[in-house]
């Protein structure tokens, strides 16, 4: 009798499971719903991508606008582009915010406080509020309209400084002293301990660079005039301006656009949702 | 490390380790920031450069563009956040408590987050475009209501409502434009994710001890919300409240590919007006001028949380 009413109390606890994750998979599938909307008009003919009412599903997938999109405009040179763009940004975002958490993890020069203080700052300052002056700058350097004005200015940031910091603050003091001890100058103790022990702050500042480097648009917008300046962000507007009716081609290219980072964001997901968390919660 | 001590040639060292970094951040940031304070006491554009004291500032409290960015802005910050805020508490809850096995969901929810805002963008304006093939028009059609210009209505959606019962309300009831609301349907979707993967690591925080601990005395499971859990959680709850009313505020490609500022403005943001005046009218000064002001209002916010965070999440 009671294990009858035990098992009861069960199966209704798992009916109501079922139920919760029934809820939430269709709040998955709304939320998911613009991206099947793009795959299924990337995949039109464009007479059926304008038809009235659209179809849910292309009657006949038609994988050529793909094809097509990529030579409709010059996708191949903007994909070199930012590539070339958001791995130099990351890559170079890893080497100034690992040597300035270390720096600052290790260092007792005086004004160490202030520096610090000033990191802090520099989180406090929005890019609204600092792109005007840059662009003055850039163009005075004479790197308008360069590959420099889009990489360099954005080769470091506060927040990538401070996940190295807590990665070097992580390991323990007494590892640093053994290796002074053994006669390590600091540069060795950076490159031989320090930094290979930080590799999950190493992945994640690239990723979270990468990204940020990826989306960019107003940046790109303000320094770039020439086609073959264009980065991806930049070509998909301009693609979008000039093709607008082509809405199957369009959407193929937006496809096209999302995929690099989609594969990134499935390769890396942990470490990528870590590291957000991590940036807000400290 | 704590307590000061004499640079040796060891401190000197440390300092050039961080010298990269500084000088980026110096230059870039810091200086870039102090001179848009700067530039804004300038008539700044290609030409010569003169000093104008407060002029920029008294023509922008005058200025019915800014005026009416600082509107646009408002609705932007509060239609997009609060909704976000009311929609991923719910969800973080359940996937945390209820559904264990919360990563399927996490990352399908964090995709629209990551992908580029001008894809998504993209999509949505298609998802609402103005003309009959727009999936939204089609579901508006299938109902028997009128098709709408989506993303290119500057009329209220308020007053698009009350106008179909024939009333016509007073401007200021009228709420931000049918375009605006796209536009923040668009960001809510984008945040969602965002949001609930914050809130999820302050659940992680929560001791489930306490939890536990709470339940066996015999807490209501309404109670264990508002008792235990709700306290605990404030933190976060504040933190990413603060966080996404700075991104709201800053937000500039969601808007530029969808609307562009317009209908009429209704959609021009602070940022966005900032962007014109720098990339339209070239005049630099008087965007500096706006974008102090922007600075300033992000500034102010940051401060509060730092200053009164602490004590309003404790209590």
């Amino acid at each position: 009798m009671q294990s009858g009413a035990l098992v009861g109390w069960r199966t209704r606890r798992h009916a109501l499971h079922l139920l919760w994750h029934g809820a939430m998979l269709s709040i998955c599938l709304v939320v998911f719903f613009p991206f099947f909307w793009m795959l299924s008009m990337s995949l039109k003919t464009l007479a059926e991508a304008l038809s009235v009412p659209p179809s849910a599903l292309p009657r006949h997938p038609d994988l050529s606008n793909y094809l097509a999109a990529w030579h409709a405009a010059p996708f191949a040179r903007y994909y070199a582009n930012s590539f070339l763009v958001a791995s130099a940004t990351a890559a170079a975002t890893v080497v100034t915010a690992s040597l300035a958490g270390y720096g600052l993890v290790r260092g007792d020069f005086p004004g160490r406080r202030v520096l610090l203080l000033l990191v802090l700052a520099s989180v406090m300052i929005p890019f609204e509020a600092t792109f005007i002056p840059n662009f003055v700058l850039i163009t005075r350097l004479h790197w308008y309209d360069t590959f420099a004005a889009l990489i360099i200015p954005w080769t470091t940031s506060a927040f990538s400084i401070f996940l190295f910091r807590q990665a070097y603050l992580a390991i323990p003091a007494d590892i640093y002293e053994a290796a002074l001890m053994d006669g390590c100058t600091e540069g060795r103790i950076f490159r031989s301990v320090a930094f290979p022990l930080s590799r999950a702050a190493v992945v994640t500042v690239f990723l979270l660079s990468y990204l940020w480097s990826w989306n960019a648009l107003l940046w790109p917008i303000l320094v770039t005039s020439s086609a073959d300046m264009r980065v991806v962000q930049l070509g998909l507007f301009q693609f979008q301006t000039e093709g607008g009716v082509y809405v199957n081609l369009l959407m193929a290219a937006v496809a096209l656009s999302i995929l690099p980072i989609i594969v990134i964001f499935l390769l890396s997901q942990r470490l990528l949702v870590e590291g957000i968390s991590k940036g807000a919660i400290r | 490390m704590t307590g000061w001590r004499p640079a040796g040639a060891q401190g000197w060292k440390h300092l050039a380790f961080m010298l990269p970094a500084l000088t980026i951040l110096g230059v870039f940031h810091v200086w870039a920031g102090a001179f848009t304070v700067l530039m804004s006491f300038t008539n700044w554009s290609l030409g010569r450069v003169d000093f104008v004291a407060w002029l920029n500032y008294g023509r922008l409290a005058s200025d019915a563009r800014f005026l009416n960015a600082l509107g646009v802005t408002g609705w932007f910050v509060l239609g997009s956040v609060p909704a976000t805020i009311v929609l991923s508490v719910p969800l973080a809850y359940v996937l945390y408590f209820i559904l264990q096995r919360t990563h399927v969901y996490r990352l399908a929810l964090f995709l629209p987050y990551v992908t580029p805002t001008v894809a998504t963008s993209m999509i949505w304006g298609l998802l609402f475009s103005p003309s009959p093939f727009g999936l939204a028009n089609t579901v508006l059609t299938r109902f028997g209501l009128p098709q709408q210009r989506w993303l290119l209505e500057p009329a209220g959606v308020l007053q698009l409502l009350a106008h179909s019962a024939g009333v016509m309300l007073p401007h200021w009831a009228q709420g931000p434009s049918l375009a605006m609301t796209v536009v923040l349907a668009a960001r809510v979707w984008q945040m969602l994710g965002f949001t609930i993967v914050i809130l999820l690591a302050g659940l992680t925080n929560i001791d489930p001890h306490v939890v536990e601990a709470a339940r066996i005395d015999g807490a209501k499971e309404h109670q264990v919300l508002a008792r235990v859990i709700a306290p605990m959680l404030s933190p976060t709850l504040l933190f990413v409240s603060v966080m996404s009313f700075i991104f709201a505020i800053r937000e500039f490609n969601t808007i530029y590919v969808l609307t562009n500022g317009g209908p009429v403005g209704t959609t021009q943001t602070l940022t966005m007006l900032v962007f014109k005046q720098v990339y339209e009218d070239n005049q630099l000064g008087y965007g500096a001028t706006t974008a102090t002001v922007l600075f300033m209002i992000v500034l102010a916010v940051t401060w509060l949380q730092f200053r009164y965070g602490e004590r309003l999440v404790t209590v």
